[in-house]
């Protein structure tokens, strides 16, 4: 039963879980990277690098032996950026 | 990787095996049309047969786009594309961008017409949402076909970008998984297939192709699912973040000219002579131009070279629409060169191995060939260690006709081109129905023929015999034979000609080869 349960929780961390970190981590970086000397590495490297943001942290829930770490990460991670979104969306 | 431990490695075994069962059959149609479709301008050429034009575009092109752009109202002159289709003829696009009632989304809208370069005479005109009609604007249908199929499997947008973006990911998922999995990378680069048609045979030849195409899947995955995502999830979710939602004022900031806003009417200067100094500058052909504001003191011309030697993107030079001044080379995005704007320009290069020509072309062919092989083989791999279940063995029936299927099935779809320019049809609604028509022939004999050799032999013999009699069938249906095209200067159809009556006997040579004899397993296979 337990080892069902964890299964479960890995299924959902690696989907929707992994999914929305990536996200929201890819809409929080124009805010969090500087702009650079043509003002648009904020935007590009966040639009290019979705995809890599999605498998690392794919992988990582793949490979990661604690669940209760990885749930940690995953949901510091889409808070943190959710915040930083938010504000930028309704502030 | 011997730091894992066994629960980490197989729980990615289970992660690479059960993505690629589920997702397999749709990644291989993906890699398959994409590895045609990396010589989509070649096919292009050969299938519309050529015209034995090849001179630059710029020899004609200020009369032709005068001709047809100053007649027009004001509305229409905000941008106007200027392209040359493989058919050699001259398209010239004014539009202005409005919402797409029937899509909801904003669209480019206007006249789009299409000339005889040599003469000005404008063979078509069409007023609307342009590109949703690929016969408006594109030559050959067979490479709308191929690159549409590659691009989203012909779903409507936007689901199948998103569908080839997710294969994209799956492909990415399967490659870093395989790479940590692999517990003998180097060795299985050089590995030896055991004799007969055992598991570990299957399995030597899994790992051969694999292993040399690891990076290869994953740089085919990551640049896959960025063109696939970016313009349906990732650019309108970082245009809330940045511009409010405004995708247009984000599209200005990476892809736009910087000018300052005067609306003054100024004559403009000889379109020509600026192709001339693009390609003189750069070294290299023109391929797409786009003129800002026509007729104004703010008009900007922006002209797309072609990769010159040394460089792997494309090169936008700026000219002056009204003095005809070059302004300089643009990066492909921003306004100044930056870090961001070279990972951007790499995107295409690597996705399409567009960078040293024919040479890099191929090289990109063989390793997708290499890659389909792994899907197929990788399937094949899972159900024969099932295959003691019916299921199984049926899904392993399916993977046998979708491996030979999609091949004849889409040389069935050039033969229906081919077919349909001959007769008068429409080839842009015939190739699509020719693609679907060779299914028939694909999954007939799957359902009537028990046994899995023999299927296999019709199957090569029904490919090597499409390959031989493709060639044919153009000329036959009025393309250019060697002679013409050799005289002409159109090299890719005799190329594209070669290349498949030699692929289609190897095939046929490849269905008469004895079978070799299974040997039993002297080892439990891993």
């Amino acid at each position: 039963m337990r080892r069902n349960n964890s299964l479960v929780a890995r299924w959902l961390l690696g989907s929707v879980g992994v999914l929305t970190a990536a996200l929201l981590f890819t809409m929080a970086l124009p805010v969090l990277l500087p702009p650079g000397p043509a003002e648009i590495d904020n935007i590009v490297w966040p639009l290019v690098l979705a995809p890599v943001f999605w498998a690392l942290l794919f992988t990582y829930i793949c490979l990661e032996e604690n669940l209760r770490r990885s749930a940690i990460l995953l949901g510091g991670i889409s808070v943190v950026c959710g915040t930083i979104v938010g504000f930028t969306l309704f502030a | 990787m011997k730091n894992l431990s066994q629960i980490q490695i197989k729980r990615l075994t289970t992660v690479h095996g059960w993505s690629g069962t589920i997702l397999g059959v749709l990644l291989y149609a993906v890699i398959v049309t994409g590895t045609i479709a990396v010589f989509a301008h070649e096919i292009a050429d050969w299938s519309v047969g050529g015209t034995g034009k090849t001179d630059t575009l710029s020899a004609t092109i200020d009369r032709n786009v005068r001709a047809v752009v100053e007649p027009l109202p004001e509305k229409y002159r905000h941008s106007i594309g200027v392209w040359k289709t493989a058919r050699s003829e001259l398209i010239v696009f004014p539009h202005f961008h409005t919402r797409n009632p029937e899509t909801g989304k904003m669209e480019d809208y206007g006249p789009m017409f299409r000339m005889d370069r040599g003469t000005g005479e404008v063979l078509a005109r069409h007023e609307g949402f342009a590109f949703l009609n690929a016969d408006w604007y594109r030559a050959s249908a067979l490479e709308n076909f191929l690159v549409d199929l590659h691009v989203q499997l012909y779903i409507p947008e936007p689901w199948g970008l998103i569908v080839t973006g997710i294969l994209g990911l799956t492909m990415m998922a399967a490659g870093v998984s395989g790479l940590v999995i692999h517990r003998h990378l180097i060795r299985d680069l050089f590995v030896a297939e055991r004799s007969g048609e055992r598991l570990v045979s299957a399995r030597d030849r899994h790992v051969l192709a694999a292993s040399w195409g690891l990076v290869f899947a994953f740089l085919l995955g990551f640049t896959g699912s960025f063109f696939s995502f970016a313009p349906t999830i990732t650019f309108p979710l970082l245009a809330e973040v940045a511009f409010g939602g405004d995708q247009e004022a984000l599209e200005e900031t990476l892809y736009t000219p910087q000018v300052n806003e005067d609306a003054r009417p100024v004559p403009m200067a000889d379109l020509g002579q600026m192709v001339s100094r693009s390609s003189a500058t750069t070294g290299s052909n023109t391929g797409y131009i786009e003129i800002m504001n026509y007729g104004r003191a703010d008009s900007r011309i922006s002209i797309w070279q072609e990769p010159p030697a040394r460089q792997l993107s494309w090169v936008h030079n700026v000219f002056d629409g009204g003095s005809g001044e070059f302004l300089g080379a643009k990066p492909i995005v921003g306004q100044k060169p930056s870090i961001g704007g070279v990972l951007y320009d790499l995107m295409w290069p690597l996705h399409a191995g567009d960078f040293a020509g024919v040479l890099s072309k191929s090289v990109w062919v063989g390793l997708g060939s290499a890659m389909a092989f792994v899907v197929i083989s990788g399937l094949r791999l899972w159900v024969r260690r099932r295959e003691e279940q019916p299921l199984w063995r049926r899904f392993g029936r399916v993977i046998t006709i979708v491996a030979y299927g999609l091949p004849v099935a889409i040389l069935t779809c050039a033969h229906a081109n081919f077919l349909a320019l001959a007769t008068g049809a429409n080839p842009f609604w015939w190739t699509p129905a020719g693609f679907l028509i060779g299914f028939a022939p694909c999954i007939l004999p799957g359902l009537l023929i028990s046994d899995d050799e023999p299927l296999r032999r019709l199957y090569r013999y029904l490919l090597g015999g499409g390959c031989v009699l493709l060639p044919l069938i153009r000329m036959a249906t009025g393309g250019l034979d060697w002679r013409a095209a050799l005289h002409a200067g159109q090299t890719t159809v005799v190329s594209v000609d070669i290349t498949l009556i030699l692929l289609g006997f190897t095939l046929i040579w490849w269905a008469q080869r004895p079978r070799i004899a299974a040997k039993p397993d002297p080892a439990p296979a891993e």
